[in-house]
């Protein structure tokens, strides 16, 4: 049996002082959408940027325990690097590259990986802006700079900036969480085309969002693992209901 | 009640004239400068390039120019722009991106004991391990000097434009999953590209209005370039030389090459802030 996309056990995140994350131990599984569920500040966002390293980007960020990537301790071994090569993320906020035109955002992943040159770039670029279902909006303007594009084409070019690099794994950090509704349903199709070739995990606070496009998935609540497994066990009450007595429970203690 | 109001309204006067009393002083300053160099300058810079190429002329006879002065002050300024940005560009990077870790902790109090360090000391440093080997002073001595003199100021700009890069861009271009100095070199910096070319011209603007690390270091060779490898000069030193002097022609040579610093000096700085102003981050 193949190793699943992402094992962490007794994974804890520091800032300075404070702790964000407390022993997460999570399996998500090859080939699923998997939803990290939870209020505000329970540390959906730095569970997945521990997942990718990207977490150690913030002042005083300490890591300890194990996060398997692809079969890869990332945080000790030393083919972290090659493994991490193969996820990609979608961030909250859409943020193209302001330097960069339309083509060079999406083109300059594999670019400076040396995966393609010249037409195979182009055709990688075209293939990146069709899955993400943007190709038809933009094709007339490739040069145009990301910056003129409306928010909801800006987060579809991130997808397709992610996938230029044809990751295995795709994080996704509520990708739809600052789009209008029309946008936020067009990425939301997107996810389910893309759920059927990469293994994606999805950071989402919007309950019917996660029973909409994910099989399993975690809920967190202040850097504790609630529950993890399929997602309509997780959310068998409302979710509202779930929140407000872990708030309860927490004021108690 | 009447009494506390018109006490505040005092000193508020007070501080109003205060604040503009020292803005005043400092604009007179500033044009005392700039007029003291057109007046006196001025005349002497209108010969053109006579003015421009030619050397000096004699004691107490014709003005003659600045051209052996200023050939060697382009050379040594843009020798010391390439070095102080060859070295202070990844010294910069180091300091922002591997910040926290002891190379970086020790190269920022290093860089810091450069920036504090009088740059006639730095000078001298340079006299002791280029000037006396190579048995004469040089322009690329002196190039070398001002280059250390100016690392600091690049290495610092450097390390503010990258970490003015946002975080939300910063994390887009980690997550390429790139090796981490092709984030850097060749995502990070090209996304505040005018961050670092404002650093490299601050580094030169610093070269150019330097004199007292060229006094040991250039030579004074006022009436021909000779060369890198030979003794040069500077317009600073030719400033510094000339001024002194009992000679009316001389000290008239030394007003025009003010008012010409000045004016390198106001270009290289207007470039800088068009730079800086159009910076994205």
């Amino acid at each position: 049996m193949r190793e699943p996309a992402v094992r962490t056990r007794e994974l804890s995140v520091w800032y300075g002082q404070s702790q964000a994350l407390h022993s997460v131990s999570i399996t998500v599984p090859r080939g699923t959408v998997y939803a990290v569920l939870g209020p505000s500040g329970c540390g959906k966002s730095t569970l997945l940027r521990a997942i990718n390293k990207l977490v150690l980007l913030r002042e005083g960020a300490r890591v300890e325990g194990l996060v398997e990537v692809l079969g890869v301790d990332v945080y000790r071994d030393h083919s972290a690097e090659e493994a991490l090569s193969r996820v990609g993320m979608v961030f909250q906020t859409p943020n193209p590259f302001p330097h960069l035109s339309i083509y060079d955002n999406v083109a300059i992943g594999p670019r400076l990986r040396g995966m393609a040159k010249g037409r195979e770039l182009d055709k990688l670029v075209r293939w990146a802006l069709e899955k993400a279902a943007l190709w038809d909006e933009v094709k007339d303007r490739l040069k145009s700079p990301a910056s003129s594009l409306s928010g909801g084409q800006q987060q579809r070019l991130c997808i397709a900036r992610a996938l230029a690099t044809m990751p295995e794994l795709l994080l996704m950090d509520e990708p739809t969480a600052n789009l209008d509704p029309v946008n936020a349903a067009k990425i939301e199709e997107l996810i389910k085309e893309l759920s059927r070739e990469v293994t994606i995990i999805l950071v989402t606070h919007d309950a019917e969002q996660a029973k909409r496009l994910a099989s399993t998935g975690v809920l967190l609540f202040m850097g504790r693992v609630v529950s993890e497994g399929p997602i309509s066990s997780i959310l068998s009450r409302s979710y509202s209901s779930i929140i407000q007595s872990l708030v309860a429970s927490a004021r108690r203690q | 009640m009447r009494g506390r109001s018109v006490k505040r309204r005092l000193v508020d006067y007070a501080v109003h004239l205060t604040t503009a009393a020292s803005a005043l002083a400092i604009l007179g300053a500033a044009s005392h400068i700039l007029l003291s160099a057109l007046v006196e300058g001025l005349p002497v810079l209108l010969r053109g390039a006579s003015f421009l190429l030619n050397p000096p002329g004699p004691p107490g006879g014709e003005v003659g120019g600045v051209g052996p002065s200023l050939a060697g002050t382009l050379v040594t300024v843009a020798i010391a722009t390439i070095a102080s940005a060859a070295l202070g560009i990844p010294a910069g990077v180091m300091l922002s991106e591997a910040r926290g870790s002891l190379l970086a902790r020790v190269a920022e109090r290093a860089v810091e004991l450069i920036a504090e360090s009088p740059s006639i000391v730095v000078g001298l440093v340079v006299f002791t391990l280029l000037v006396v080997p190579m048995r004469t002073p040089s322009a690329l001595a002196a190039a070398v000097s001002l280059s250390v003199v100016a690392l600091p100021y690049v290495a610092a700009q450097v390390r503010e434009s990258l970490a003015a890069i946002p975080l939300v861009y910063r994390e887009a271009a980690f997550s390429l999953g790139l090796q981490k100095w092709k984030t850097v070199f060749l995502l990070l910096i090209p996304m505040n590209a005018r961050g670092v070319a404002t650093a490299i011209l601050l580094g030169s603007m610093r070269a150019l209005g330097e004199t007292a690390p060229v006094l040991f270091t250039a030579g004074a060779a006022f009436q021909v370039f000779y060369g890198i490898d030979k003794p040069s000069s500077t317009l600073s030193l030719l400033i510094f030389f000339f001024a002194g002097t009992p000679y009316e022609n001389w000290r008239r040579l030394a007003w025009g090459a003010v008012l010409l610093l000045v004016l390198l000096s106001m270009l290289l700085a207007s470039l800088t802030r068009r730079l800086a102003g159009r910076v994205r981050m």
